[in-house]
């Protein structure tokens, strides 16, 4: 091989990585300004949005003291968590849900809002199936221990029944996360066996949609109304021979 | 330990017109020392080098990078250093 | 892990350019450092008695992956969570690799610490043992408790040291907590163990109803199937039973929670229903069934001075049964209205139809399944039976989608357990001790001396270990299995008994378990593909496996521990001079030399294991014995499936269950068997016979009228809650193995105590807190849940026992199904408080 080939490798083998550092470099930055408290970062129950919050906790660490459970923790300096503020992380320990949520009675201030009585009304964050391609119910196994440790299962977490086509016989056991009911407490993102794991608590506004006001589900919409919005609409029978016994079954759905 | 004093290893992230990406592979796998571990969705190559001779290595990164079908081809990783202790802290 | 520097800086390599990418490998395909190193062969999975097939990836010696096997018909490459651990079961922190005796200052001292000592020292400390007490008090001194889980030649080997060499029928396997009811429920009626069916039948019944089998937790894989036949095919019904709401609920069109025991009110309320309204398939009766009347008030299986076995009529006679008509059995289970079951079981009346409409209509095909709910029951074997009954009935049996089908716990309970015989009763392939016939044929296939086998059945588990308490069983040996976790009444049965002065315990296992713990010598054991090994699961499908790796330092299989030990004994040691008389060649040999090196079992010479791809595999086994023991121990047992008098158990060669993904039995012509007892389908029905049960002499199933009793203990004033103990999907039995993997050990670390709301808040509990769980017999605390995936209804709770650190079986009361002798674990009367 000619040094002149060889050079010109090398030159683009430089161009090339310098492209890469050079986006790497973008993304840091990016992350940075994005978010003051780091989406991994939980607030207890009942912490106000972000901004209030900070205005209203000072820091005392009652809360993380009455937590029986050791979930809560400080922020310390160098952590991207404001400085002494509460916070847990899913993964480590998640939320218990405490009866009698003693985090919130602790609190001095309000920045846990004491309204809050009932742990099923926490929103702490919301779960997320974040990577359907290595979540192994996805992949067909019989995992979902996200779903069985949810304390608010079959409401937070469902397991939607699919037919699986790969293996042809079998189901796929999909978890579904429901916004209704999720309180964000994390379980199932500590629990989740995958080395890192696939389902994961997000502040709320980062994951959820929102879906159009001009639009409504007529099925939701029919349900709530007990029947039909539009009352005495004529339907006439189908000319069909033998009444149409013969005629093999449409699927009615669920 | 393998015995050998020096050994050159590269890994090499290979871009390529993303149909063709099957063919490049099959047509790198041809070049002496080189192995494809990955073929990614967008036509992305995840390639090693291997040989104990430096100039071995660049000659065939060229190779790679001359290949029909191939954008660019980037030194992601390049080792080439020998270390004594290295065997021992292997042993996981 | 050793790998080579080569191999490490390449995946280095690769590692770092996948980043640059931003794609992701799989970890092993780094490790592998690309290329792929890692050797792929067949296995079947070590848990449960489902049988998924599975690949085992191998490098350097150790298992670093698995994966489900794509082409297996089981599971088609799906694996439960505990499958897709199996790679790290092997490899827990605290893995035994040499012989611990109790010793006290360099000698054995039952109070003693435990000391590392050669194999050398533990078979003779062993043998001096076994052999003081053969001596002493004769062969029913030493016993063996072995397990479903033991690879088939390793319960055959055991099976034969006991009951040929030691004479001794003490030989039980954890089965009998399992499914011994089911056994009895199947010999009763057909006259042969297991079940007629397949899990095809999953695919082609078009409804299924759950007797007490929690398939959603326990049969991961199983329930998939069921549950995409129930999403494909929208005609499909399902009917889940339990007596609390489990996850089966999430898919049940018949939802069905009764008072526990009151299954057999329910059974034969649908008897009577499928009579009364002119349901009953009557040619197929007239012509398969027989019909009997049981004895009743049979007792439950306590110590005979319990006041309730002294109280009960029939507990000596439980078996007993004499001659009926149809009309008589109609008017029996006439009694049972649907008013009476409805009041009795606490189940609506329309549910109650609805179930009894499956059965009774002649156009659904109904396959029903039960696992411990059946069989764990002071009337297991009648529970069992009465659901054949239904089955019988209607004619739906014996066909695909039709059939009444036990799910087995363990992956070898029927390959093992049932199929080999490692029972107190038992010899293999459905043979007796108790018949000469029975003996005699195996007698004759072990080259051993007329009247060598005992014809009285030994002790049974839950006997062995009162006896081991009572001081009359002195010798013990248990292989495979952590029965000091397992067996009800810990404290007041099992505990007692090992730690009796008199007494000498040995357990082998590959983890410090309970059992272990407290024995007086352990032995460390080779498992799962450490060695080489077979297993049969519950739909009569046999797998094989080859050796993948090496055990841990001194381990050996539980095959090498008992074929060594049989050295140690001299013919004249164990036998009588009148047997030793009958063949004089035998004199001065070992039970090693007339058991193993009987020209049939040392037939198969030395040779290299190999697949097709020209892998070559370990036999630790063979190297040691100097000739294929694995193989000369299979072709030895199969001559009993081949020509021993009950017919239909033919197995293939051993060479031909290396090559298959499994094949059920019986195996004929180079074909396998799916469903049992029809022409067509088994080759052992005579032509134009159309069914034949021909376990049973007349070719004809038994129908019993058998009644609903109640339960042993009940709920009163002071103890006033059903406890009902059981398993979770990330468990497997007493945990030893999936404790030891830290992401189960995460996903479910400690057992709760499922419970009502409101029973929780009655005493002043809430969930979370701990709660102190209390039975006449002990009490443990545990963790109050009163959300999550089980949700008892008001008056029971749920505990599951894998947990060594919270013994469940402390409180359960040890009340066994006078028949079949398997503990109840489901029904005990408990008191919860404030911890």
């Amino acid at each position: 091989m000619d040094s002149l080939n060889r050079r010109r490798f090398l030159i683009e083998t430089a161009i090339s990585a310098c492209g890469v550092s050079l986006f790497g470099a973008g993304l840091a930055l990016y992350a940075r300004q994005a978010s003051s408290l780091p989406a991994y970062a939980i607030r207890p129950p009942g912490a106000l949005p972000e901004d209030d919050f900070l205005g209203a906790c000072i820091r005392c660490g009652l809360c993380v003291r009455d937590c029986p459970y050791d979930t809560l923790h400080l922020a310390e300096l160098g952590e991207k968590i404001p400085l002494g503020t509460p916070y847990f992380l899913a993964r480590d320990i998640p939320c218990e849900m405490c009866e009698d949520i003693p985090c919130v009675k602790a609190c001095p201030t309000g920045a846990l809002e004491p309204e809050l009585t009932d742990i099923n009304d926490a929103r702490m964050g919301l779960a997320m199936l974040s990577d359907q391609e290595t979540c192994l119910n996805f992949l067909g196994l019989r995992c979902d221990v996200c779903y069985r440790v949810c304390p608010l299962i079959d409401e937070a977490i469902t397991l939607d029944m699919q037919h699986n086509r790969r293996s042809g016989k079998h189901a796929l056991f999909l978890p579904v996360v429901h916004s209704e009911y999720c309180t964000g407490c994390g379980k199932c993102e500590q629990v989740c066996v995958l080395p890192i794991a696939a389902i994961k608590v997000f502040p709320k506004q980062l994951v959820k949609g929102e879906l159009g006001g001009h639009y409504r589900l007529g099925w939701k919409e029919k349900e709530k109304a007990g029947g039909s919005l539009v009352k005495d609409v004529l339907d006439l029978p189908d000319r069909l021979p033998d009444n149409g016994l013969n005629l093999p079954k449409i699927p009615e759905g669920l | 330990m393998d015995g050998e004093k020096f050994m050159n290893i590269s890994g090499v992230l290979v871009h390529t017109i993303p149909e063709q990406a099957d063919e490049v592979k099959t047509r790198l796998m041809e070049i002496p020392c080189v192995e494809v571990h990955a073929v990614t969705e967008n036509g992305r190559l995840i390639v090693t080098i291997e040989d104990d001779d430096e100039k071995v290595v660049a000659d065939r990164a060229l190779n790679i990078h001359q290949c029909e079908g191939v954008i660019s081809a980037a030194m992601v990783y390049q080792y080439g250093n020998d270390d004594e202790d290295f065997e021992e802290k292997m042993s996981i | 892990m050793k790998i080579t520097r080569r191999e490490f800086i390449k995946a280095n390599a690769i590692a770092a350019t996948a980043a640059a990418a931003g794609v992701t490998l799989p970890q092993t395909a780094i490790a592998a450092g690309g290329r792929d190193k890692i050797r792929w062969d067949k296995a079947v999975c070590r848990f449960c008695g489902t049988g998924c097939s599975v690949l085992v990836g191998t490098q350097n010696d150790r298992v670093v992956a698995t994966q489900g096997d794509p082409d297996a018909p089981v599971n088609r490459g799906l694996n439960c969570i505990k499958g897709y651990f199996l790679s790290k079961i092997m490899y827990g922190k605290d893995r035994l690799t040499k012989p611990l005796l109790r010793m006290t200052d360099g000698e054995y001292d039952k109070e003693g610490d435990f000391t590392p000592i050669s194999w050398d020292q533990a078979f003779d400390i062993m043998a001096e043992k076994f052999k003081e007490a053969l001596k002493e008090k004769g062969p029913s001194a030493v016993g063996m408790f072995g397990s479903g889980q033991w690879t088939v030649w390793e319960g055959y080997a055991g099976l034969k040291l006991m009951k040929a060499g030691f004479r001794s029928n003490n030989i039980d396997p954890n089965a009998r907590h399992c499914m011994a009811s089911a056994v009895a429920g199947f010999m009763r009626t057909f006259g042969a163990d297991e079940p007629m069916g397949c899990y095809d039948d999953l695919e082609y019944a078009d409804a299924f109803v759950l007797w007490g089998a929690n398939m959603s937790e326990m049969h991961p894989i199983l329930w998939s199937r069921l549950t995409d036949r129930r999403l494909t095919a929208s005609h499909v019904k399902v009917a889940v039973l339990s007596t609390f709401k489990n996850r089966n609920f999430d898919l049940a069109d018949i939802p069905i929670v009764f008072k526990p025991q009151t299954d057999l009110a329910i059974l034969n309320y649908i008897a009577n229903y499928i009579i009364q309204s002119g349901n009953v398939n009557e040619e197929f009766v007239k012509k398969h069934v027989n019909f009997r009347i049981g004895n009743t008030d049979i007792g439950y299986g306590l110590r005979p001075e319990d006041p309730r076995e002294q109280a009960a009529e029939n507990a000596k006679k439980a078996g007993g049964s004499k001659s009926a008509t149809f009309e008589e059995y109609k008017k029996f289970v006439a009694e049972y209205t649907l008013d009476y079951v409805h009041e009795l079981s606490g189940v609506p009346k329309d549910r109650l139809e609805a179930l009894a409409k499956l059965y009774a209509d002649p156009k659904i095909k109904v396959t029903s399944y039960w696992t411990m709910g059946f069989n764990q029951h002071t009337r297991g074997t009648w529970v069992n039976q009465m659901c054949y009954h239904i089955h019988l009935l209607t004619g739906k049996i014996s066909e695909p989608g039709n059939g009444p089908f036990s799910l087995t716990g363990q992956p070898s309970a029927c390959g093992t357990a049932r199929e080999v015989g490692t029972f107190a009763h038992r010899l293999p392939a459905d043979l007796v001790v108790k018949k000469k016939e029975h003996r005699d044929f195996s007698e004759k296939i072990w080259k051993l001396p007329q009247g060598t086998i005992e014809p009285k059945p030994g002790y049974h588990a839950v006997l062995q270990n009162r006896m081991l308490k009572d001081g009359k069983l002195n010798a013990y040996w248990v292989q495979c299995t952590n029965n000091v976790q397992a067996a009800a009444n810990l404290n007041e049965e099992t505990l007692p008994g090992y730690r009796n002065p008199d007494n000498f315990i040995v357990v082998s296992d590959p983890y410090p378990t309970v059992t272990a713990l407290s024995a007086d010598l352990i032995l460390p054991t080779a498992m799962w593909t450490e060695k080489e090994g077979a297993y049969g699961n519950a739909e009569r499908r046999s797998q094989f496996w080859r050796q993948q790796v090496k055990a841990p330092g001194e381990s050996k299989s539980d095959l090498w521990q008992t074929v060594e030990f049989s050295k140690r004994f001299k013919v004249e040691e164990v036998w009588p001079e009148e047997l030793i008389a009958q063949k004089p060649e035998y004199r001065g040999k070992t039970l090693y030399d007339i058991l193993f090196a009987n020209g049939q079992v040392d037939k198969y010479p030395k040779q290299e294991v190999k697949d097709s791809a020209g892998n070559v595999y370990h036999n630790d086994e063979m190297e040691d014995f100097g000739y294929y023991i694995q193989k000369g121990l299979y072709e030895e047992y199969r001559l009993f499936g081949l020509h021993g008098p009950k017919k239909g158990h033919e197995l293939a060669t051993f060479d031909q269950y290396h090559q298959s993904r499994g094949l059920r039995w019986p195996v004929i012509d180079g074909k396998e068997t799916l469903w049992r007892y029809r022409e067509g389908y088994d080759p052992h029905v005579e032509k134009g016979a159309e069914i034949q049960f021909y376990g049973n002499p007349d070719g004809k199933a038994k129908i019993f009228a058998l009644p609903y009793e109640p339960a042993a203990e009940e709920p009163d004033d002071e103890y006033d809650l059903w406890l009902v103990t059981g398993r979770v999907l990330e468990h497997w039995h007493s945990g030893s193995m999936t404790r030891r993997v830290p992401e189960l050990y995460r996903a479910f670390p400690d057992a709760v105590v499922f419970m009502h709301r409101k029973d929780a808040k009655r005493r002043g509990l809430r969930r979370g807190m701990t709660a102190k769980l209390k039975t006449r017999r002990g009490e443990i605390t545990a963790k109050v849940e009163t959300r999550g995936r089980n949700r008892p209804p008001e008056g029971l709770v749920f505990i599951p026992w894998f947990d060594a650190s919270r013994l469940v079986n402390k409180l359960t009361l040890d009340a066994t199904c006078p028949i079949s002798k398997e503990t109840d674990y489901k029904k005990c009367a408990v008191k919860i408080e404030r911890g």
